[in-house]
Protein backbone atom coordinates (compact mmCIF):
# COMPACT_ATOMS: atom_id res chain seq x y z
CA UNK A 1 0.00 0.00 0.00
CA UNK A 2 1.26 3.90 -0.28
CA UNK A 3 0.39 5.38 2.72
CA UNK A 4 0.45 9.40 3.28
CA UNK A 5 1.04 9.68 6.98
CA UNK A 6 -0.51 13.40 7.75
CA UNK A 7 0.42 14.58 11.16
CA UNK A 8 1.08 18.14 12.76
CA UNK A 9 4.15 17.79 13.72
CA UNK A 10 6.81 14.75 13.67
CA UNK A 11 10.10 13.48 14.99
CA UNK A 12 12.62 15.04 16.25
CA UNK A 13 9.13 16.73 17.54
CA UNK A 14 8.38 14.62 20.91
CA UNK A 15 5.56 14.07 22.10
CA UNK A 16 3.27 11.21 22.81
CA UNK A 17 1.85 11.58 19.12
CA UNK A 18 5.06 11.88 17.18
CA UNK A 19 6.70 9.06 19.04
CA UNK A 20 4.02 7.00 18.02
CA UNK A 21 3.32 8.55 14.83
CA UNK A 22 7.20 7.90 14.30
CA UNK A 23 7.01 3.97 15.62
CA UNK A 24 3.52 3.60 13.34
CA UNK A 25 5.86 4.66 10.34
CA UNK A 26 8.81 2.56 10.87
CA UNK A 27 6.74 -0.20 11.19
CA UNK A 28 4.48 0.01 8.03
CA UNK A 29 7.75 0.16 6.10
CA UNK A 30 8.96 -2.79 7.75
CA UNK A 31 5.51 -4.59 6.95
CA UNK A 32 6.92 -3.13 2.97
CA UNK A 33 4.51 -0.50 2.73
CA UNK A 34 4.86 2.65 0.79
CA UNK A 35 5.00 5.73 3.34
CA UNK A 36 5.19 9.37 3.23
CA UNK A 37 4.39 11.47 5.71
CA UNK A 38 3.10 15.24 5.35
CA UNK A 39 3.85 17.33 8.40
CA UNK A 40 4.28 20.66 10.16
CA UNK A 41 8.21 22.87 10.07
CA UNK A 42 7.74 24.26 13.86
CA UNK A 43 11.43 25.07 13.87
CA UNK A 44 13.67 26.59 10.93
CA UNK A 45 16.78 24.24 10.92
CA UNK A 46 14.69 21.13 10.16
CA UNK A 47 14.87 20.54 5.77
CA UNK A 48 12.07 20.63 4.15
CA UNK A 49 12.65 17.05 2.86
CA UNK A 50 14.18 14.17 4.97
CA UNK A 51 14.61 10.87 5.32
CA UNK A 52 13.27 8.55 8.36
CA UNK A 53 12.94 4.89 8.82
CA UNK A 54 12.79 4.34 5.02
CA UNK A 55 10.14 7.37 4.61
CA UNK A 56 10.42 10.46 3.28
CA UNK A 57 9.56 13.43 5.56
CA UNK A 58 7.97 16.25 3.80
CA UNK A 59 7.83 19.54 5.72
CA UNK A 60 5.77 22.26 5.12
CA UNK A 61 5.53 26.04 6.92
CA UNK A 62 1.87 25.54 8.12
CA UNK A 63 2.01 27.09 11.26
CA UNK A 64 3.67 30.68 10.05
CA UNK A 65 1.01 31.00 7.19
CA UNK A 66 -1.92 30.09 9.25
CA UNK A 67 -0.33 32.25 12.92
CA UNK A 68 0.27 35.76 9.98
CA UNK A 69 -3.03 34.95 7.97
CA UNK A 70 -0.41 35.16 5.16
CA UNK A 71 -2.64 33.96 2.28
CA UNK A 72 0.12 34.02 -0.60
CA UNK A 73 1.73 31.61 2.02
CA UNK A 74 -1.40 29.55 1.78
CA UNK A 75 -1.43 29.45 -1.65
CA UNK A 76 1.95 28.39 -2.16
CA UNK A 77 1.42 25.74 0.63
CA UNK A 78 -1.66 24.44 -0.43
CA UNK A 79 0.05 24.45 -4.15
CA UNK A 80 2.84 22.33 -3.14
CA UNK A 81 0.70 19.77 -1.24
CA UNK A 82 -1.54 19.23 -3.88
CA UNK A 83 1.48 18.33 -5.78
CA UNK A 84 2.83 16.17 -3.74
CA UNK A 85 -0.52 14.12 -3.25
CA UNK A 86 -0.65 14.36 -7.08
CA UNK A 87 2.91 13.19 -7.32
CA UNK A 88 3.06 10.35 -4.30
CA UNK A 89 -0.66 9.29 -5.53
CA UNK A 90 -1.81 7.23 -2.22
CA UNK A 91 -3.69 4.33 -1.96
CA UNK A 92 -4.64 5.93 1.74
CA UNK A 93 -4.60 9.13 3.61
CA UNK A 94 -3.92 8.80 7.63
CA UNK A 95 -4.41 11.69 9.01
CA UNK A 96 -3.23 10.96 12.21
CA UNK A 97 -4.82 13.86 15.07
CA UNK A 98 -6.98 16.74 14.19
CA UNK A 99 -4.43 19.75 14.35
CA UNK A 100 -4.39 23.34 12.32
CA UNK A 101 -2.51 21.88 9.27
CA UNK A 102 -5.32 19.76 8.73
CA UNK A 103 -7.01 22.54 6.64
CA UNK A 104 -4.46 21.90 4.41
CA UNK A 105 -5.50 18.76 3.22
CA UNK A 106 -8.91 19.83 3.18
CA UNK A 107 -8.22 22.47 0.89
CA UNK A 108 -6.55 20.12 -1.21
CA UNK A 109 -9.07 17.17 -1.23
CA UNK A 110 -9.87 17.87 -5.20
CA UNK A 111 -6.37 17.41 -6.08
CA UNK A 112 -6.31 14.16 -5.19
CA UNK A 113 -8.63 11.92 -4.52
CA UNK A 114 -8.07 8.88 -2.31
CA UNK A 115 -9.84 7.08 1.16
CA UNK A 116 -9.58 9.17 4.14
CA UNK A 117 -9.04 7.65 7.55
CA UNK A 118 -9.04 10.02 10.70
CA UNK A 119 -7.50 9.74 14.02
CA UNK A 120 -9.03 11.63 16.81
CA UNK A 121 -5.73 11.43 19.35
CA UNK A 122 -7.06 14.19 21.97
CA UNK A 123 -10.75 15.07 23.49
CA UNK A 124 -13.25 17.59 22.15
CA UNK A 125 -13.37 20.96 24.29
CA UNK A 126 -16.53 21.62 25.44
CA UNK A 127 -16.19 25.25 24.01
CA UNK A 128 -14.09 23.79 20.64
CA UNK A 129 -16.34 23.81 17.68
CA UNK A 130 -17.18 20.91 15.28
CA UNK A 131 -19.54 22.11 13.56
CA UNK A 132 -19.78 22.09 9.43
CA UNK A 133 -18.09 25.55 9.58
CA UNK A 134 -15.03 23.96 11.54
CA UNK A 135 -11.93 22.22 10.45
CA UNK A 136 -12.79 19.82 13.17
CA UNK A 137 -16.09 19.07 12.15
CA UNK A 138 -15.55 19.09 8.55
CA UNK A 139 -11.89 16.52 8.81
CA UNK A 140 -14.63 14.17 10.44
CA UNK A 141 -17.48 14.39 8.51
CA UNK A 142 -15.49 13.99 5.13
CA UNK A 143 -13.52 10.94 6.58
CA UNK A 144 -14.25 7.80 4.80
CA UNK A 145 -13.44 6.29 8.48
CA UNK A 146 -12.57 7.79 12.07
CA UNK A 147 -10.55 5.65 14.49
CA UNK A 148 -10.79 7.06 18.41
CA UNK A 149 -7.60 6.11 20.21
CA UNK A 150 -10.13 5.23 23.60
CA UNK A 151 -13.94 3.77 23.58
CA UNK A 152 -14.45 7.34 26.32
CA UNK A 153 -12.97 9.19 22.88
CA UNK A 154 -15.22 7.57 20.25
CA UNK A 155 -18.23 8.34 22.12
CA UNK A 156 -17.75 11.53 22.46
CA UNK A 157 -17.24 11.90 18.70
CA UNK A 158 -20.75 10.27 18.68
CA UNK A 159 -22.15 12.83 20.35
CA UNK A 160 -20.84 15.95 19.44
CA UNK A 161 -20.59 14.18 15.30
CA UNK A 162 -23.55 11.67 15.21
CA UNK A 163 -22.55 11.77 11.00
CA UNK A 164 -19.64 9.57 11.91
CA UNK A 165 -21.77 6.83 13.91
CA UNK A 166 -21.18 3.70 11.16
CA UNK A 167 -17.85 4.65 9.94
CA UNK A 168 -15.68 5.00 13.38
CA UNK A 169 -14.19 2.42 15.80
CA UNK A 170 -11.56 2.83 18.54
CA UNK A 171 -8.41 1.85 17.91
CA UNK A 172 -6.23 2.33 21.22
CA UNK A 173 -3.18 4.16 20.97
CA UNK A 174 -0.18 1.86 21.29
CA UNK A 175 4.02 1.82 21.87
CA UNK A 176 6.16 -0.63 21.82
CA UNK A 177 6.77 -2.56 24.80
CA UNK A 178 10.32 -1.12 26.01
CA UNK A 179 13.30 -3.65 25.81
CA UNK A 180 14.14 -2.54 29.52
CA UNK A 181 12.87 -4.44 32.21
CA UNK A 182 10.52 -2.94 34.88
CA UNK A 183 12.14 -2.84 38.29
CA UNK A 184 10.74 -2.88 42.27
CA UNK A 185 9.07 -0.19 43.29
CA UNK A 186 11.38 2.01 44.48
CA UNK A 187 10.36 3.23 48.65
CA UNK A 188 13.54 4.16 49.76
CA UNK A 189 12.64 7.04 49.05
CA UNK A 190 9.57 6.61 47.13
CA UNK A 191 9.36 8.36 44.41
CA UNK A 192 6.92 10.19 42.04
CA UNK A 193 7.02 11.00 38.32
CA UNK A 194 5.12 13.91 36.52
CA UNK A 195 5.83 13.48 32.87
CA UNK A 196 5.35 15.82 29.81
CA UNK A 197 4.38 19.10 28.34
CA UNK A 198 3.85 21.65 31.59
CA UNK A 199 0.86 23.37 30.29
CA UNK A 200 -2.23 23.82 32.31
CA UNK A 201 -3.83 21.26 30.37
CA UNK A 202 -1.68 18.41 32.41
CA UNK A 203 -2.53 20.49 35.89
CA UNK A 204 0.91 19.47 37.77
CA UNK A 205 -0.11 22.31 39.85
CA UNK A 206 -2.47 20.43 41.62
CA UNK A 207 -0.15 17.19 42.19
CA UNK A 208 1.96 19.84 43.73
CA UNK A 209 -0.23 20.89 45.79
CA UNK A 210 -1.65 17.69 47.23
CA UNK A 211 2.26 16.82 47.41
CA UNK A 212 2.29 19.20 50.21
CA UNK A 213 -0.35 18.25 51.77
CA UNK A 214 0.96 15.12 52.45
CA UNK A 215 5.02 16.52 53.45
CA UNK A 216 4.92 16.67 56.94
CA UNK A 217 3.55 13.07 57.31
CA UNK A 218 6.04 11.21 54.68
CA UNK A 219 9.45 13.97 55.13
CA UNK A 220 11.49 11.32 52.61
CA UNK A 221 9.81 11.31 49.03
CA UNK A 222 11.01 13.06 46.29
CA UNK A 223 9.65 13.99 42.84
CA UNK A 224 10.82 14.66 39.35
CA UNK A 225 9.33 16.77 37.04
CA UNK A 226 10.54 15.67 33.19
CA UNK A 227 9.44 18.00 30.35
CA UNK A 228 8.70 21.39 29.45
CA UNK A 229 6.58 24.02 28.80
CA UNK A 230 4.66 27.28 29.20
CA UNK A 231 3.07 26.48 32.83
CA UNK A 232 7.41 25.43 34.23
CA UNK A 233 8.55 29.06 35.70
CA UNK A 234 5.07 28.73 37.40
CA UNK A 235 5.40 25.44 38.52
CA UNK A 236 9.00 25.95 39.87
CA UNK A 237 7.67 29.25 41.96
CA UNK A 238 4.68 27.04 43.04
CA UNK A 239 7.32 24.24 44.07
CA UNK A 240 9.80 27.04 45.96
CA UNK A 241 6.42 28.45 47.64
CA UNK A 242 5.12 25.12 49.41
CA UNK A 243 9.07 24.59 50.57
CA UNK A 244 9.16 21.50 48.05
CA UNK A 245 12.27 22.84 46.23
CA UNK A 246 14.35 19.88 48.21
CA UNK A 247 12.24 17.66 47.17
CA UNK A 248 11.85 17.84 43.57
CA UNK A 249 13.69 17.94 40.38
CA UNK A 250 12.95 19.71 37.06
CA UNK A 251 14.58 17.62 34.61
CA UNK A 252 13.63 19.14 31.66
CA UNK A 253 13.07 16.97 28.78
CA UNK A 254 13.91 13.17 28.23
CA UNK A 255 14.85 11.83 25.08
CA UNK A 256 12.04 9.16 24.19
CA UNK A 257 14.76 6.40 24.00
CA UNK A 258 15.56 7.27 28.12
CA UNK A 259 11.87 7.10 29.14
CA UNK A 260 11.30 3.62 30.18
CA UNK A 261 14.64 4.17 32.58
CA UNK A 262 13.26 7.58 34.15
CA UNK A 263 9.96 5.54 34.40
CA UNK A 264 11.71 2.40 36.42
CA UNK A 265 13.38 5.63 38.82
CA UNK A 266 9.54 5.95 40.24
CA UNK A 267 6.96 4.66 42.68
CA UNK A 268 3.80 6.22 40.46
CA UNK A 269 2.78 8.56 37.75
CA UNK A 270 0.80 11.37 38.66
CA UNK A 271 -1.24 12.52 36.01
CA UNK A 272 -4.08 15.43 37.22
CA UNK A 273 -5.02 15.89 33.99
CA UNK A 274 -8.15 17.83 32.36
CA UNK A 275 -7.49 17.17 29.04
CA UNK A 276 -6.39 13.51 27.13
CA UNK A 277 -7.03 11.08 24.43
CA UNK A 278 -5.27 8.00 25.48
CA UNK A 279 -1.97 9.19 27.15
CA UNK A 280 0.70 7.40 25.85
CA UNK A 281 2.80 8.48 28.91
CA UNK A 282 0.45 6.60 30.96
CA UNK A 283 0.39 3.42 28.51
CA UNK A 284 3.93 3.24 29.10
CA UNK A 285 4.59 3.57 32.47
CA UNK A 286 1.55 0.60 33.04
CA UNK A 287 3.95 -1.24 30.57
CA UNK A 288 6.55 -0.60 32.96
CA UNK A 289 5.10 -1.86 35.68
CA UNK A 290 3.91 1.56 37.63
CA UNK A 291 0.51 2.57 39.34
CA UNK A 292 -0.84 5.75 38.08
CA UNK A 293 -2.77 8.39 40.24
CA UNK A 294 -4.65 10.10 37.48
CA UNK A 295 -7.43 12.47 37.27
CA UNK A 296 -11.20 11.37 35.78
CA UNK A 297 -10.92 12.50 32.17
CA UNK A 298 -11.15 10.87 28.63
CA UNK A 299 -8.35 7.91 28.26
CA UNK A 300 -7.47 7.92 31.99
CA UNK A 301 -10.54 6.59 33.08
CA UNK A 302 -10.10 3.55 30.26
CA UNK A 303 -6.59 2.89 31.22
CA UNK A 304 -6.89 2.64 35.38
CA UNK A 305 -8.92 0.79 36.83
CA UNK A 306 -9.41 2.77 40.18
CA UNK A 307 -7.57 0.57 43.06
CA UNK A 308 -6.36 -1.93 41.09
CA UNK A 309 -4.22 -0.45 38.81
CA UNK A 310 -4.10 2.86 40.51
CA UNK A 311 -6.32 5.60 41.67
CA UNK A 312 -8.94 7.55 39.62
CA UNK A 313 -9.42 10.86 41.37
CA UNK A 314 -11.87 13.83 39.89
CA UNK A 315 -10.68 16.72 37.88
CA UNK A 316 -8.53 19.27 40.37
CA UNK A 317 -9.40 17.79 43.24
CA UNK A 318 -6.35 18.30 45.42
CA UNK A 319 -7.36 16.89 48.81
CA UNK A 320 -8.36 13.77 46.75
CA UNK A 321 -5.09 13.81 45.01
CA UNK A 322 -3.29 13.74 48.60
CA UNK A 323 -5.15 10.70 50.18
CA UNK A 324 -4.32 8.84 47.03
CA UNK A 325 -0.74 10.15 47.12
CA UNK A 326 -0.89 8.52 51.17
CA UNK A 327 -2.42 5.19 50.15
CA UNK A 328 0.29 5.10 47.73
CA UNK A 329 2.85 5.31 50.30
CA UNK A 330 1.02 3.92 52.81
CA UNK A 331 0.90 0.45 51.81
CA UNK A 332 3.82 -0.56 49.74
CA UNK A 333 2.72 -3.96 49.18
CA UNK A 334 -0.35 -2.55 47.84
CA UNK A 335 1.22 -0.70 45.35
CA UNK A 336 3.42 -2.66 44.14
CA UNK A 337 0.31 -5.28 43.59
CA UNK A 338 -1.39 -2.40 41.48
CA UNK A 339 1.93 -2.25 39.42
CA UNK A 340 2.06 -5.57 38.77
CA UNK A 341 -1.61 -5.06 37.57
CA UNK A 342 -0.63 -2.20 35.91
CA UNK A 343 1.84 -3.97 33.55
CA UNK A 344 -0.34 -6.74 32.86
CA UNK A 345 -3.44 -4.29 31.99
CA UNK A 346 -1.27 -3.31 29.27
CA UNK A 347 0.08 -6.26 27.85
CA UNK A 348 -3.51 -7.45 27.84
CA UNK A 349 -5.37 -3.87 26.47
CA UNK A 350 -2.19 -2.27 24.33
CA UNK A 351 -0.49 -4.81 22.20
CA UNK A 352 1.60 -3.19 19.28
CA UNK A 353 0.92 -5.50 16.60
CA UNK A 354 -2.44 -5.94 17.14
CA UNK A 355 -2.75 -2.34 16.52
CA UNK A 356 -1.12 -2.05 13.53
CA UNK A 357 -2.70 -4.70 12.50
CA UNK A 358 -6.04 -2.66 13.06
CA UNK A 359 -4.54 0.03 11.07
CA UNK A 360 -3.68 -1.84 8.04
CA UNK A 361 -7.00 -3.78 8.07
CA UNK A 362 -8.40 -0.81 7.76
CA UNK A 363 -6.22 0.89 5.04
CA UNK A 364 -7.40 -2.31 3.14
CA UNK A 365 -10.75 -1.84 3.47
CA UNK A 366 -10.77 1.44 2.83
CA UNK A 367 -9.12 1.14 -0.37
CA UNK A 368 -11.12 -1.71 -1.51
CA UNK A 369 -14.32 0.08 -0.77
CA UNK A 370 -12.95 3.25 -2.31
CA UNK A 371 -11.32 0.76 -6.07
CA UNK A 372 -15.49 -0.74 -6.12
CA UNK A 373 -17.27 2.26 -5.60
CA UNK A 374 -15.07 4.21 -8.50
CA UNK A 375 -15.26 0.93 -10.50
CA UNK A 376 -19.06 1.03 -10.09
CA UNK A 377 -19.30 4.65 -11.25
CA UNK A 378 -17.44 4.53 -13.89
CA UNK A 379 -19.77 1.62 -14.97
CA UNK A 380 -22.31 3.23 -14.59
CA UNK B 1 -32.92 43.78 6.61
CA UNK B 2 -32.08 46.11 3.83
CA UNK B 3 -30.93 45.25 0.65
CA UNK B 4 -27.17 45.80 0.40
CA UNK B 5 -26.22 47.32 -3.01
CA UNK B 6 -22.71 47.72 -3.27
CA UNK B 7 -20.12 46.31 -1.19
CA UNK B 8 -16.18 46.51 -0.63
CA UNK B 9 -13.52 44.14 0.78
CA UNK B 10 -12.95 45.22 4.54
CA UNK B 11 -9.38 45.81 3.37
CA UNK B 12 -8.62 46.21 7.42
CA UNK B 13 -8.86 42.82 8.24
CA UNK B 14 -9.13 40.76 5.17
CA UNK B 15 -6.33 39.50 2.97
CA UNK B 16 -7.52 37.36 0.00
CA UNK B 17 -6.11 36.22 -3.10
CA UNK B 18 -8.10 34.92 -6.09
CA UNK B 19 -6.57 31.66 -7.92
CA UNK B 20 -7.43 28.55 -9.74
CA UNK B 21 -11.26 29.89 -9.95
CA UNK B 22 -10.76 29.99 -5.90
CA UNK B 23 -10.93 32.44 -3.40
CA UNK B 24 -9.47 32.54 -0.26
CA UNK B 25 -10.16 34.69 2.04
CA UNK B 26 -8.57 35.64 5.47
CA UNK B 27 -9.81 37.58 8.23
CA UNK B 28 -6.54 38.17 10.31
CA UNK B 29 -8.67 39.71 13.38
CA UNK B 30 -10.07 36.36 14.12
CA UNK B 31 -8.29 34.08 12.56
CA UNK B 32 -10.91 32.47 10.65
CA UNK B 33 -10.43 31.03 7.11
CA UNK B 34 -12.74 31.04 3.95
CA UNK B 35 -13.38 29.73 0.55
CA UNK B 36 -15.66 30.06 -2.50
CA UNK B 37 -15.44 28.29 -5.89
CA UNK B 38 -16.01 29.15 -9.05
CA UNK B 39 -19.36 31.41 -8.70
CA UNK B 40 -18.44 32.63 -5.96
CA UNK B 41 -14.65 33.56 -6.84
CA UNK B 42 -15.94 34.98 -9.53
CA UNK B 43 -18.10 37.16 -7.55
CA UNK B 44 -15.36 38.23 -5.24
CA UNK B 45 -13.53 39.43 -7.80
CA UNK B 46 -16.23 41.46 -9.29
CA UNK B 47 -16.51 42.39 -5.39
CA UNK B 48 -12.77 43.41 -4.91
CA UNK B 49 -13.51 45.99 -8.16
CA UNK B 50 -15.58 47.61 -6.42
CA UNK B 51 -18.99 47.06 -8.46
CA UNK B 52 -22.03 47.14 -7.46
CA UNK B 53 -24.16 44.06 -6.89
CA UNK B 54 -26.92 45.01 -9.58
CA UNK B 55 -23.85 45.14 -12.34
CA UNK B 56 -22.91 42.00 -10.34
CA UNK B 57 -26.08 40.02 -11.01
CA UNK B 58 -25.65 41.01 -14.83
CA UNK B 59 -21.75 39.70 -15.29
CA UNK B 60 -22.80 36.57 -13.72
CA UNK B 61 -25.99 36.28 -15.84
CA UNK B 62 -23.71 37.29 -19.25
CA UNK B 63 -20.96 34.36 -17.91
CA UNK B 64 -22.84 31.65 -16.37
CA UNK B 65 -26.07 29.56 -17.13
CA UNK B 66 -28.44 31.14 -14.95
CA UNK B 67 -31.75 33.13 -14.63
CA UNK B 68 -31.38 36.74 -13.29
CA UNK B 69 -33.80 35.89 -10.76
CA UNK B 70 -31.22 32.77 -9.46
CA UNK B 71 -28.37 35.33 -9.77
CA UNK B 72 -29.44 37.91 -7.98
CA UNK B 73 -30.60 35.56 -4.90
CA UNK B 74 -27.15 34.11 -4.83
CA UNK B 75 -25.31 37.36 -5.54
CA UNK B 76 -27.65 38.83 -2.30
CA UNK B 77 -27.00 36.53 -0.23
CA UNK B 78 -22.99 35.44 -0.90
CA UNK B 79 -23.13 39.24 -0.39
CA UNK B 80 -24.93 39.31 2.79
CA UNK B 81 -22.67 36.35 4.19
CA UNK B 82 -19.64 37.78 3.24
CA UNK B 83 -20.90 41.18 5.15
CA UNK B 84 -21.82 39.34 7.94
CA UNK B 85 -18.56 37.65 8.38
CA UNK B 86 -17.12 41.31 8.35
CA UNK B 87 -15.52 40.31 4.71
CA UNK B 88 -16.73 43.42 3.31
CA UNK B 89 -18.41 46.50 4.03
CA UNK B 90 -21.23 48.46 2.61
CA UNK B 91 -20.08 51.47 0.14
CA UNK B 92 -21.46 54.22 -1.56
CA UNK B 93 -23.18 53.42 -5.14
CA UNK B 94 -21.59 56.87 -5.93
CA UNK B 95 -18.33 55.17 -5.04
CA UNK B 96 -19.20 52.22 -7.28
CA UNK B 97 -17.37 51.06 -10.76
CA UNK B 98 -19.00 49.47 -13.42
CA UNK B 99 -18.32 45.80 -13.82
CA UNK B 100 -16.51 44.21 -16.27
CA UNK B 101 -17.70 43.49 -19.54
CA UNK B 102 -17.56 39.74 -19.89
CA UNK B 103 -19.22 36.39 -21.44
CA UNK B 104 -20.62 38.47 -24.84
CA UNK B 105 -20.73 35.85 -27.07
CA UNK B 106 -18.81 33.24 -25.47
CA UNK B 107 -20.53 29.69 -24.44
CA UNK B 108 -21.96 30.20 -21.24
CA UNK B 109 -20.29 28.15 -18.15
CA UNK B 110 -22.16 25.70 -15.84
CA UNK B 111 -23.68 27.19 -13.16
CA UNK B 112 -23.73 26.36 -9.50
CA UNK B 113 -25.02 28.24 -6.32
CA UNK B 114 -22.02 29.61 -4.71
CA UNK B 115 -21.43 29.10 -1.02
CA UNK B 116 -18.82 29.99 1.06
CA UNK B 117 -17.15 27.76 3.16
CA UNK B 118 -15.82 28.65 6.54
CA UNK B 119 -13.36 27.29 9.11
CA UNK B 120 -13.84 29.12 12.71
CA UNK B 121 -11.49 27.46 14.60
CA UNK B 122 -8.37 27.90 13.53
CA UNK B 123 -7.45 30.09 15.89
CA UNK B 124 -8.73 27.17 18.59
CA UNK B 125 -6.62 24.37 16.92
CA UNK B 126 -3.60 26.43 16.92
CA UNK B 127 -3.99 27.69 21.03
CA UNK B 128 -4.70 24.36 22.37
CA UNK B 129 -2.04 22.51 20.10
CA UNK B 130 0.96 24.39 20.74
CA UNK B 131 4.24 23.03 19.36
CA UNK B 132 5.87 19.84 20.75
CA UNK B 133 9.97 20.67 21.41
CA UNK B 134 12.27 19.41 19.12
CA UNK B 135 15.58 17.17 19.91
CA UNK B 136 18.16 18.47 17.24
CA UNK B 137 21.72 16.77 17.82
CA UNK B 138 21.35 16.75 21.42
CA UNK B 139 20.22 19.89 22.25
CA UNK B 140 16.45 21.04 22.31
CA UNK B 141 15.03 23.57 20.71
CA UNK B 142 12.01 25.65 21.19
CA UNK B 143 8.87 26.47 18.96
CA UNK B 144 10.46 29.72 18.10
CA UNK B 145 13.35 28.05 16.71
CA UNK B 146 16.02 28.94 18.98
CA UNK B 147 18.29 26.06 20.05
CA UNK B 148 18.91 25.87 23.68
CA UNK B 149 21.72 24.31 25.44
CA UNK B 150 21.36 20.68 26.28
CA UNK B 151 18.97 21.06 29.27
CA UNK B 152 17.87 17.34 29.00
CA UNK B 153 19.03 15.65 32.35
CA UNK B 154 21.08 12.07 32.56
CA UNK B 155 17.65 10.84 34.16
Amino acid sequence: MRILMWTDLYWPHIGGIEVLGRQLVAELRQRGHEVIVVTGQAVEQLPDVDELDGATIHRFNFRAAMGQGDVESFVRLRRGVAALKQQFAPDVIHLNGVGPSVLFHLATKDAYRAPVLTTMQQNIQPTEPTGPQSVMGRTLREADWVSCVSDELLEQVHERVPEVIGRSSTIYNVLQLPEVTPQPLPFDPPVFLCLGRICADKRFNVAVDALAQIAGEYPDFRVLVAGDGDQRAALEAQVARLGLSERVEFCGWVPPDDVPQLINRCTALLMPSRREGLPLVGVQAMMMGRPIIGSRTTGLTEIIVDGQTGSIVAVDDTDGFAAALRATLANPEATQRQGKAARQRALELFDWNRAVNAYCDRYRHLIEEFTHGRVAMCAS
Amino acid sequence: MDELQCVRPNSQDVAAKVIDDEAILINVATGAYYSMDNVGAFIWKQIDAQCPLEAIVAAVVARYDVTPEQADTDVQRVARELFEENLVVACDLADAKQAEPCGDGDAKSDYVSPTLGIYRDMATLLALDPPSPVLIDGAWSSSDGEVAADEQSSA
